[in-house]
């Protein structure tokens, strides 16, 4: 039984899409920054920084972070919903997945933009 | 929720159970889906310390020029590929590619073998 807490009534297609999409997106960026990272090796923190500062690659990590919160989400939630059995277990450690993500969100938006207040 | 719990035959000895490719496959698909998850924050931790500053950039030059932390990073990179291979394998399979048994096995068997054979390249880069 799906419980109300467990996924909407709608969850189901828009989950599965959400963590395919997410998981293509992550898969092409991983590859396209290792090939990238092979071209051109960093040596120092000048050329780590003239990477990872400009607008392209930190527009492209915030879309790879919140791709990978999504999938995280999914995938966890699924697994949780296997193998957790009481129910106020498996609902406690799902809040505290949801809220552990959110922080790592709240923490990866600053990071990102922190490079543009100096 | 319990009635289906009553009368369904129980036998999980686990050494007994001789889980299919396929389902080795699987199940380590979710194992390394939860460890990437748990490793996130010291992930976000390290990128945090490499942007902060250059001496942070540095130390971690450092830490990471050493054997101990290559081979957990190489045991972490081997994580990541083997769920990226097996999510391939998955998105393959929901296009009704490789959906035969015999092909589904042969699927399963290649991304034991091609997250392996990712690790071995990788050790070879970052173990000399």
């Amino acid at each position: 039984m799906k419980s109300a807490v467990a996924g909407t009534s709608r969850g189901g297609l828009g989950e599965w899409l959400v963590l395919r999409l997410s998981a293509v997106y992550m898969g092409g960026f991983a590859i396209f920054t290792a090939a990238y990272f092979t071209r051109y090796p960093v040596h120092d923190y000048q050329a780590w920084m003239h990477w990872f500062a400009s607008g392209y690659t930190r527009l492209a990590l915030a879309v790879f972070f919140v791709s990978l919160i999504a999938h995280a989400w999914i995938g966890m939630r699924s697994v949780y919903m296997d193998y957790l059995e009481p129910f106020w277990v498996r609902f406690t450690v799902m809040i505290m997945t949801l809220l552990g993500l959110l922080a790592l969100g709240i923490w990866v938006a600053q990071l990102l933009l922190q490079v543009e207040s100096r | 929720m319990s009635y289906h719990k009553k009368n369904r035959p129980v036998y999980l000895n686990l050494l007994k159970i001789r889980l299919p490719i396929g389902g080795v496959v699987s199940i380590t698909h979710r194992v390394t889906g939860v460890l990437l998850v748990l490793l996130l924050p010291v992930s976000v931790y390290l990128l945090q310390v490499a942007v902060d500053s250059e001496s942070g950039f540095n130390r971690l030059a450092a830490l990471f020029s050493t054997l101990p932390a290559r081979v957990v990073m190489l045991f972490c990179l081997w994580l990541f590929v083997q769920h990226f291979f097996s999510g391939l394998r998955h998105l393959l399979l929901d296009l009704d590619i490789g959906i035969s048994k015999a092909a589904a096995r042969g699927g399963a068997w290649l991304t034991v073998a091609g997250s392996l054979l990712a690790v071995v390249l990788l050790a070879f880069g970052l173990l000399r």
